[in-house]
Formats: structure tokens, C-alpha cells, sequence
């Protein structure tokens, strides 16, 4: 890495008692001994134990998918004992999204509470290792002086691996590839962590806050850790407002209280989510509170906790646009419908805020459902998902700008650009939903993929290609009668991209 | 339209026929097979890893031509491998090599190198047809890696087979003898702008990634 600075420094506030936070009122880095203090010790649950806790205080991944941390922990114990195998605990701190802070907040003031959470996690399972990915160097520094602090343990052993920053180094694949020394990209492969993970060895991997919220909530107990917050939603959550301050929140507080709190207004919509989530209008923003149910009906995602309200003064499309190449930059340029779809919507919508009429808009809303489904992580899904909510909430901006009248504000980039965050186990997720009649499942590697189409004449009924002649989907149900045929074009792919698997 | 082996076959049975009603097998079958066996082993060896070839390019030929060319291009390496193992039949019943230096490369009395070049080209090859036949097991990240990789010693064996064809038997024609050149040129011409176009796409991607790291 190039850059000097390891990127923005989170200011901390909280709303209510601070948890997660605890301590670090009086001091700046949480020490071993500050971190008892304010704590106490950690209990070892075994892992039916920790499932009912976590069951119980309905704990989620903070990362961004949400996924109920009790199943994945499940998952792996089963898996571990199907195989006969060790297992390992992953932390994910490569917070790869730009509105987001919280993750580096924790690791770097208050490292020994996400550590007592994986090690927890990994006793439970009787893992050997606990492996923390980092993206910033001064978080590397940190987590590695909290491992020197608590010198050599019986039991699992923990580390920590700096891995290049960029948006898609916090998907699972990536993340485990990256800690094995291999190239920190999203593997095509549709395998989920619980399964296969490091080493190849079932792998609980999980988001750093989901772990530090494990640990305190190991301490107080459900029925302590549901002193706060909603009772569907129990405990505290870590947000990102405006990409700077890191504030830890009861669930339930209105999200204009948080707002108020940092100093700024829902002013012309909120993107909560990140950059691969959506954009609340004003009124909307106004109504919602911080839980996951209401900015759900409101039309946006909780995900990694990224609130960035969008100010008055800069033209919401300049924003938009600039985001949209951002992301497009960001694709690893290993699947092509990402690599090539993503600029290319970029492009439609430079061209529309450029008044490019309602053409060009109509070229960025196919453009952007060409990308859907279609790339080896959710990047190219959760920048589509993006660019649409910012066309359906800015649709009067768009349809004014492309109809060459502006807005005659600049583009302020308040939106903050440093770099992207992961949107999780998207892939586990979908070989579920396509889990269904037929037996097996036609499987696409969009990192081999070349678009020769030569699959497309071998099986018509079952495989298109897009427009960009790439195959249209990447999991396709194989009926039997169509086996022979698909094994043809598994056989005559030029890159090897095609794959048979079973389905589920 | 479902392409396979089936237009190539009665390609290779066209070229058996011609080749041997040239050399007047009626007469002699034995003395024929001495060395047509051989002469179809190699044009048919040399037509496998130009269409092989020809069913990579995407600049040319569409999909289907495409799947029509790996049709013929595994028609022809089935008969190469047949007149093949036609042609190591007849040279140890004919005693002109030893079972042994057949299958020991370089192991031959009288041209211990160019009956060695033979042995190793037809071992290449088989290894080579057998990872063509179970490719569809090389459906993976690095398996298909691995599997260009292995496919790759067509090229090898087929540079052993074409001096052992041209230097080990009779004195070869002047004509196959350019023919056969301007093939191996045409291959390294291909070959040559395949691997530059590779270098120049790693090349964008290098200067891509580092221009936002």
C-alpha cells in the first residue's frame, strides 16, 4: 500500500451507558488491565451454552448480511463434527466500507473484548486458531500489542494478518484466502465458510463487532444484555455516522437523535448500509429509528451500521455518479459481467447527469439489472442495489439533470471515499433459495468465465447469455434428462468455468 | 446441431484410403503399414493440434464453428492414437525395434535418439489425450490451470514426433517436409500472438490494480 496515512480516525461517542465502549472514557486504548476492569473476566461457555445465548439475544452479523450468529455456530459445530476435523475462528476486521468505521474503532481502542469474543467462540468449538484480518496497518499494530499483552495461552492460538484494502477483501472467500497467504479475492467457488474455511478446516468467520458484542453479552447474560434496546432487537448497536464518528446506540433511538448527536441532518436523504446499501429520503430518515425491522420498512438495510446523511449544499447525481465509478473501481476485475457492467453503468450515469435525456437513464437501469446475480461475491449486486435506490430517491434530481436543466450545486464528495466493506455471505445464502426440485445444479465460475458462450449452443433451454455474452445466471437447477448434455458443455468450456454440483 | 467426433471420422477413413491406395496396398499390406501406419500417426497427430488449436480462436470462428472444430480436433486425436498404436504394433513385429526400446525411450541399438524421441512423443501424447478425455474433472480454480498446463505437452510431443517421423524412417518427401514446416510455423505464429496477448492483458491488470491500491 501506497498511502501513508492508515486512513480516518473514528471519534467515539454513545447514547446511554456505553458496553462495548466501556472504559474508554478514561482511557484511550483499552489495556488488558483496563479491559478486566471495566469488564471483568471472561466466561467459557461450551458451545451449546454460547448457540442458546447468542439464540436468545438474537445476535446477527454486524458485517452487513445480518446472519443469525447462533446458525452459523451451529454450523460449524456440526460440520466440525460430520468431518472429524479441527476447526478455526476468522475474525473479519478488513473494514473494507468507507461509511464505516466501527469495526476499526473496536480493534483499535478495545482489541481485548473482540479477542475474548473469538477465543471464546473458539474454545466452545475446540478450534486451534483464531485468525484477525486487518486492512490498516495502526490496526494490525493494535490487535498485535493486545496479543503480546496477553502472552502465551493454553488453547487456541490467535493472529493477525494484514491484508490489502480494497471493498471486496472483506467477503468470506476472500478473507480466508487472504489470511492463507493467497491473493485476498472472492473465490467463484459457492462453498460457505462453516463448510471449508481455512485450511479447508470448518471456519466460524464473523464480523469484529459480532464478536466483541458475543463477548459482553457472555458477561451480562441474555436477560443483562436485554436491559437495553428494543425487545425484539435487544442491546446495543456500533453506527457510522457520516464516515467519522463511531457511536454506540441502544436499539430503538431515532436515527435523528444519532444524527443530532454527530452534528448533522437527514438533510436530502441518508444512505444507511454503506455503499452497497440504500438511500432513506428525508421524510423516511426522519421517521426511522436504529433497528434493523424499522429502516427495513423504511425501505433501507441496517447492514454494517453506515449512516451518511447526504448535506443540502452538493448535488445529490455529481454524488451518485461519483460513487457509482467508485465502485466500479473497485471490482476485482476478476468476474466479467462485474468488471465490465460496473464502468459501463457508470458511464450511463455520468451521461445522464450530464443530460444525456431519458435514454441515457433508461441505459443505466438496464445496465444495472445486467450486473445482478452475476459476479463471484455481492459486490456487483450490492453496488446494482445502490445506484437503483439512489434512482428511485433521487428521481427528480436524475430526471432534471438528464433532461439538461441541473441542479447548479457542486459535487462536494460528502460522501466519504477512503475505502469499502463487505457484504458477507451472500453465496451461502443463494445456493439455499435455488435449493430446490432438481437434484444437481449447473454452476458458473465467474472468475474463469471468459464469455466464449460456446455452453449456450450446447444447451439452449437451460443457459442464455446477456447481452455482454456472459451467461445470464450462475446457478441454473439441472434437470436429469439434461445431465448429458450439460456434461458436454462442462467438457467443450474453453475455461473450464463450468462446473455440476449437487444443489443445497 | 450437436457436433462430435462423428465428421472427423470418415475424414480419417477418406485419408486412409487415399494414402493407401496411393502406395498400392494391394499388393502389400505388410510393407505398406510399415510405414503408412506411421505417416497417418503424424498427419493425424499434426491435424489434431492445428484444429485443437483453431477451436481456441474467438476472433474468426463462432460458438458453433468453434464446438465443430473440437469435434474434429478429437475425432482426429482418437484415429492419431489409433494408427499410433498401429504403428508401434508393426515396427516390433517387424522386428525393426525391440519391445523393450519401444517402451524405454532411448534404449534402442541402432538410433537410440530418434526411436527415444518416438517412445517419449507417444507417452506425451497418451497423457496428453487422457487429460482431453477426463477434462471435465479439471472444472476448478486451479484445476484449470493444472489442466492447461498438462494439455500443453501437446506441443512437446508433437516437436518429438515430427523429428522422429522426419529423420527415423525412409528419407521424407522435400514437399511433406515443408509442409510439415510451414504447420510448425503457423503454430509458433499462433502460439506467439496467444502469449503476447496474455503478457498484455496481465500487464493492463497490474497497472490497473496498482493505479488504486
Amino acid at each position: 500500500m501506497n498511502r501513508t496515512a492508515p486512513g480516518p480516525v473514528p471519534s467515539l461517542a454513545t447514547v446511554g451507558p456505553p458496553r462495548l465502549l466501556a472504559g474508554l472514557d478514561e482511557t484511550a486504548w483499552m489495556d488488558r488491565e483496563a479491559h478486566l476492569a471495566a469488564h471483568g473476566p471472561a466466561p467459557g461457555p461450551d458451545v451449546d451454552e454460547l448457540a442458546a445465548l447468542a439464540e436468545d439475544i438474537g445476535l446477527r452479523g454486524r458485517g452487513g448480511a445480518g446472519f443469525l450468529f447462533a446458525r452459523k455456530l451451529r454450523a460449524v459445530a456440526a460440520a466440525q463434527r460430520r468431518k472429524g476435523s479441527s476447526a478455526s475462528v476468522v475474525v473479519n476486521g478488513s473494514e473494507g466500507e468507507p461509511g464505516c468505521l466501527k469495526d476499526t474503532a473496536l480493534l483499535l481502542y478495545a482489541p481485548h473484548l473482540v479477542l475474548d469474543g473469538a477465543l471464546m467462540a473458539a474454545r466452545a468449538l475446540g478450534a486451534d486458531r483464531v485468525a484477525v484480518g486487518v486492512t490498516r496497518p495502526d490496526v494490525e499494530r493494535s490487535v498485535r500489542r493486545a496479543l503480546a499483552e496477553r502472552g502465551p495461552e493454553p488453547g487456541p492460538q490467535a493472529d493477525v494478518t494484514l491484508l490489502p484494502e480494497r471493498f471486496v477483501t472483506g467477503e468470506s472467500s476472500a478473507l480466508v484466502r487472504g489470511i492463507e497467504g493467497g491473493p485476498a479475492l472472492p473465490s467463484g467457488r459457492r462453498v460457505r465458510t462453516s463448510e471449508s474455511g481455512l485450511g479447508g478446516a470448518p471456519t466460524l468467520l464473523s464480523n469484529t463487532e459480532t464478536f466483541a458484542q458475543l463477548a459482553a453479552a457472555a458477561r451480562l447474560g441474555a436477560t443483562g444484555y436485554g436491559a437495553c434496546g428494543l425487545p425484539t432487537e435487544p442491546g446495543t448497536v456500533m453506527l457510522t455516522v457520516a464516515g467519522t464518528h463511531v457511536v454506540e446506540t441502544p436499539t430503538g433511538v431515532p436515527l435523528t437523535y444519532i444524527l443530532d448527536l454527530c452534528g448533522t441532518a437527514p438533510g436530502q436523504g441518508v444512505l444507511v448500509g454503506g455503499y452497497h446499501g440504500s438511500w432513506l429520503p428525508p421524510e423516511a430518515a426522519r421517521a426511522a429509528t436504529v433497528s434493523r425491522d424499522s429502516l427495513a420498512a423504511a425501505g433501507g438495510v441496517l447492514g454494517a451500521g453506515a449512516v451518511l446523511p447526504l448535506p443540502e449544499t452538493t448535488c445529490p447525481v455529481g454524488e451518485v455518479v461519483r460513487m457509482a465509478r467508485w465502485l466500479a473501481a473497485q471490482s476485482a476485475g476478476q468476474c466479467g459481467p462485474c468488471a465490465l457492467g460496473l464502468p459501463s453503468l457508470a458511464d450511463a450515469l455520468a451521461e445522464a447527469a450530464d443530460g444525456g435525456g431519458q435514454r441515457a437513464l433508461d441505459a443505466a437501469r438496464a445496465r444495472m439489472s445486467a450486473v445482478e446475480q452475476r459476479g463471484a461475491c455481492g459486490h456487483p449486486d450490492g453496488s446494482a442495489r445502490f445506484v437503483a435506490s439512489a434512482l428511485a430517491v433521487f428521481a427528480d434530481e436524475f430526471a432534471a439533470h438528464a433532461l439538461g436543466h441541473g441542479c447548479a450545486r457542486p459535487v462536494l464528495g460528502a460522501l466519504p471515499l477512503p475505502e469499502g466493506e463487505l457484504h458477507t455471505a451472500v453465496s451461502g445464502a443463494r445456493t439455499d433459495s435455488s435449493a430446490q426440485a432438481p437434484a444437481e445444479q449447473l454452476l458458473v465460475d465467474w472468475t474463469l468465465c471468459r464469455g466464449h458462450g460456446l455452453c449456450a449452443d450446447l444447451l439452449p433451454g437451460l443457459l442464455r447469455l446477456g447481452a455482454d455474452g456472459y451467461p445470464e445466471r450462475a446457478v441454473m437447477p439441472l434437470p436429469a434428462r439434461m445431465r448429458g448434455r450439460a456434461l458436454r458443455a462442462v467438457r467443450r468450456c474453453p475455461a473450464l468455468a463450468l462446473r455440476i454440483a449437487a444443489a443445497g | 446441431m450437436r457436433p462430435s467426433a462423428r465428421p472427423a471420422l470418415p475424414a480419417a477413413i477418406l485419408l486412409l484410403l487415399a494414402v493407401a491406395a496411393q502406395a498400392g496396398v494391394a499388393e502389400r499390406t505388410q510393407e505398406f503399414l510399415d510405414f503408412g501406419a506411421g505417416v497417418l500417426a503424424l498427419v493425424s497427430l499434426t491435424s489434431t493440434v492445428l484444429w485443437g488449436l483453431a477451436a481456441t480462436d474467438r476472433r474468426l470462428l463462432g460458438s458453433a464453428h468453434r464446438l465443430l472444430a473440437q469435434g474434429v480436433h478429437r475425432g482426429l486425436a482418437v484415429a492419431g492414437l489409433g494408427f499410433l498404436a498401429l504403428h508401434i504394433w508393426v515396427k516390433v513385429a517387424e522386428d525393426r525395434t525391440s519391445p523393450a526400446a519401444a517402451a524405454v525411450p532411448f534404449a534402442d541399438n541402432g538410433q537410440p535418439f530418434l526411436i527415444g524421441l518416438g517412445t517419449m512423443a507417444g507417452y506425451l501424447f497418451v497423457a496428453v489425450a487422457v487429460s482431453g478425455a477426463f477434462r471435465s474433472a479439471f472444472s476448478s480454480v486451479g484445476g484449470s490451470r493444472r489442466w492447461r498446463a498438462l494439455h500443453m505437452a501437446a506441443y512437446p510431443a508433437w516437436g518429438a514426433a515430427l523429428v522422429h517421423g522426419l529423420h527415423a524412417g525412409r528419407p521424407a518427401a522435400g514437399w511433406a517436409t515443408a509442409a510439415y514446416a510451414l504447420c510448425l510455423a503457423g503454430v509458433a505464429a499462433a502460439l506467439t500472438l496467444r502469449l503476447r496477448a496474455r503478457l498484455r492483458e496481465e500487464r493492463a491488470e497490474r497497472t490497473g490494480a496498482g493505479g488504486q491500491s
